[in-house]
């Protein structure tokens, strides 16, 4: 659904060092997924975001949405997608039915049809009774609402969305969460950056790292929480009361072993490979009554500590 | 981008009519555009309404002396007055002093009353048996005193009826173009209901107090009046203005001060009032965003914001253009020359869209809103009040002195590289042939300010896509 081969961008002006702000970036979203796109702030999300809403240019590389190419035929991706900026544009003075009547303008949809669309999304989005309020005394939970209905407005296969729950209180959150999942059901793939964890976890079916401007991982949310369990460190969760200091420190000889932390209810180990099965062995063989041992559970947010090297924004 | 060349303009329509909705709904084009017409249809009005000695208190009060001879006593006359204004009303209760008649031995005697009368309802009274001689009427009005005198002769003449006429400089422009008539029969009373011809066509009759009054044009004119087999005949003569004010020359010039000076100082006011901010505030307020995500073409997109910009600015000033227009032809009675009207619309249109233009292209590469005005209050300020230090500056560059033919030819040749100047050539090449020399001379065909005009606005257009396309992100 949504193929992005190569994008570079590179800002001449804005930053001194030169780096890229986008460097060769390259992954696919497949039809109807929710893909989450995260990454700490700065790292290019925004960039690649609008560069697929066809507002920026790329300074390399290119994109298909919906099979139209960016930059042969932007009419006809502009005409598939919904975009949602983090903080959606208003004009102070007209009211959500006028800005929907407004946007609805640059569609080939005529008046009655205007009408009805405009009436049944500011219901969906939740603005039935704010309808004829201006914007201007709208909260931002209200105009991220009639940012996510004039998105929805022309019923667009794919929609792009740039931190839709950004700023949002706990209500909102869970109003958008279940929307999200709503329209993909109804048929819609979701793109949709964030760089709070939870959120993609619970929400995306599909996730991209991206850091500093590259693509670290994409994948399912599942394939880049297993990918780090088979490539990267993974750590057993041991239940053993009582571990003498011998045994603990022999532990660290066991191939595979990295590190060994002590806890009030046993061990955490870390390992290279799961090497459960030698550590309970060498336990038991060392007299340690082991009452448990599993593997930790991956998080993403695990996950996206281990591939940006770095801590969660 | 490439894009299909039937999708060039995609949009443009639909953000032309948001933007003139929301400026047409907003309290800042209204209160511009009232402020403009009062200082359009004031100045208008102002401009006509000048006379060299204003309305003049003579063509208020005057006194039409007729001989009253009595029927059967012929040798023994009275005589009557009447008093109206020019146009025949009547002076009520006024009071007419007599006073004692000519001395040919003491010319320079001073007026002194013999008798004191009041008007009636009709403006009329009489004074009754007199005898012979030159009687002198007097009525004084606050400061002012007016004289008139009436010939009592010794017989009674054969006349059926007697005509007077005088003509009134109302206008104040020394043509003398309104006529006053005042007929009455030999016993002094006023004659209504006569015929009034002027050059063999009868224009109006005298009213039932004898009273016919017209306005004629420049020219010469017989008036004719029959009664009982009597024709009274006047020539008139309605002069050429001897005053040159801006009313004497017609409403073709006080149009030509209005289009020259104000409009070419206001219209860009406005203009950029409400276009310095076009882009830059959509940007602020983020819909720039998601006007650009619609499936409309960049270059519609701007060529968008310029239509609704300048239709919000063109159409509240059209209309006061067209109310200064009004106001011309209501203070002077006549329309201004229609080619010079169209010239002045058309050439107001065309200065808004440079100025809109000119804003919307500083708006778009502008960062901030502050930006944006700082431009706008430069650009004004350089087209319109700063333009001879920069024609000063550019003679010194090009070592040109001043007051030579070389300095006059690069002033005119400046006029083109100014929107305000290019509106000023343009109402110069389109000036009735009344006006001929009113702006000097150019020394420039007279199509280079339309032309210039185009080749502006064209150029500008093109600038204003382009930064939109290359600035807007």
């Amino acid at each position: 659904m949504i193929d992005v081969q190569g994008l570079t961008k590179v800002y001449t002006r804005t930053r001194e060092d030169g780096a890229k702000a986008l460097d060769d970036v390259t992954f696919s979203v497949p039809d109807r997924a929710i893909f989450g796109f995260l990454g700490p702030n700065g790292a290019g999300k925004t960039t690649t975001i609008r560069i697929l809403a066809t507002i920026l240019a790329p300074t390399e590389g290119t994109a298909t949405v919906d099979g139209h190419d960016i930059l042969a035929d932007p009419l006809a991706v502009k005409a598939s997608i919904g975009y949602m900026p983090e903080y959606p544009g208003y004009y102070p003075t007209m009211t959500a039915e006028q800005h929907l009547d407004y946007w609805g303008r640059f569609y080939p949809m005529p008046a009655a049809e205007r009408r009805t669309r405009t009436e049944e999304l500011l219901d969906m989005v939740g603005l039935g009774e704010e309808r004829t309020k201006k914007a201007k005394a709208y909260s931002h939970g209200m105009l991220k609402r009639l940012g996510l209905a004039q998105a929805l407005l022309h019923d667009p296969p794919v929609l792009i969305l740039d931190e839709p729950a950004g700023g949002l209180d706990p209500y909102g959150t869970i109003f958008f969460r279940n929307l999200m999942k709503r329209l993909n059901r109804e048929g819609k793939t979701i793109f949709l950056s964030s760089h709070i964890l939870t959120e993609v976890a619970q929400t995306c079916t599909h996730v991209g790292v991206i850091h500093k401007g590259r693509i670290v991982a994409a994948g399912t949310t599942g394939e880049i929480e297993s990918r780090l369990s088979g490539t990267g460190s993974t750590k057993a969760l041991i239940e053993a009361p009582h571990v003498p200091d011998s045994a603990l420190r022999g532990l660290l000889t066991v191939q595979g072993v990295k590190d060994v932390a002590r806890v009030d209810w046993g061990l955490i180990v870390t390992m290279d490979a799961d090497v459960r099965g030698a550590v309970n062995a060498y336990l038991v063989s060392q007299g340690v009554f082991v009452q448990g041992l599993k593997l930790a559970e991956v998080t993403l947010e695990d996950a996206f500590v281990a591939l940006t090297g770095g801590t969660p924004a | 981008m490439s894009l299909d060349p039937r999708h060039l303009f995609k949009g443009a329509l639909v953000v032309a009519r948001r933007d003139l909705l929301a400026n047409v709904r907003s309290i800042k084009v209204v209160v511009l555009s009232a402020l403009m017409l009062l200082i359009m249809v004031g100045a208008a009005f102002g401009i006509s309404g000048l006379s060299p000695t204003g309305p003049s208190p003579a063509n208020e009060y005057v006194m039409w002396p007729f001989a009253a001879y009595g029927a059967n006593n012929t040798s023994i006359a009275g005589a009557a007055v009447r008093v109206t204004n020019y146009a025949g009303v009547p002076k009520t209760d006024l009071p007419v002093s007599l006073g004692e008649p000519f001395n040919p031995a003491d010319p320079g005697a001073t007026f002194r009353i013999r008798a004191t009368n009041t008007t009636d309802a009709a403006g009329w009274t009489a004074f009754a048996s007199l005898g012979p001689g030159l009687w002198p009427f007097q009525i004084k009005v606050g400061q002012y005193t007016f004289g008139n005198s009436v010939f009592l002769g010794l017989t009674r003449p054969n006349d059926t009826f007697v005509l007077l006429q005088t003509q009134f400089d109302v206008i104040g422009d020394g043509s003398l173009r309104d006529i006053g008539v005042e007929a009455a029969l030999p016993d002094g009373r006023p004659l209504g209901n006569l015929d009034v011809s002027i050059d063999g066509t009868v224009r109006g009759t005298t009213d039932s107090w004898g009273f016919f009054g017209i306005r004629l044009d420049v020219g010469t004119y017989f008036l004719n009046v029959t009664y009982a087999g009597q024709t009274e005949t006047r020539v008139i003569v309605v002069h050429e203005p001897t005053a040159l004010l801006p009313f004497q020359l017609g409403p073709d010039f006080v149009l030509f001060f209005v289009a020259y000076s104000l409009m070419g100082i206001f219209a860009p006011i406005v203009a950029i009032a409400l276009s310095y901010d076009a882009l830059s505030k959509e940007r602020a307020q983020g819909s720039l965003e998601l006007l650009l995500v619609r499936p409309a073409s960049r270059t519609g997109l701007a060529v968008g914001k310029f239509l609704g910009t300048f239709l919000s600015v063109g159409l509240p000033v059209l209309g006061v253009a067209v109310g200064a227009l009004a106001g011309i032809a209501a203070v002077t009675g006549k329309w201004p020359d229609a080619v010079f009207d169209a010239a002045f619309l058309l050439g107001t249109l065309g200065l808004i869209a440079m100025y809109v233009l000119i804003m919307q292209i500083f708006s778009t590469v502008a960062k901030s809103s502050g930006t944006a005005i700082l431009s706008a209050i430069l650009v004004w300020l350089v087209f319109n009040l700063l333009w001879n230090l920069v024609y000063v500056l550019v003679s010194a560059v090009l070592n040109i002195e001043g007051g030579t033919r070389a300095a006059f030819d690069l002033s005119t040749l400046m006029l083109l590289f100014n929107p305000t100047g290019v509106f000023q050539l343009t109402l110069a090449a389109y000036l009735p042939s009344s006006l001929a020399g009113a702006v000097g001379s150019y020394q420039l065909p007279d199509w280079s300010g339309p032309v210039a005009m185009l080749v502006w606005i064209a150029a500008l257009l093109a600038l204003a896509v382009l930064a939109f396309k290359k600035k807007v992100v």
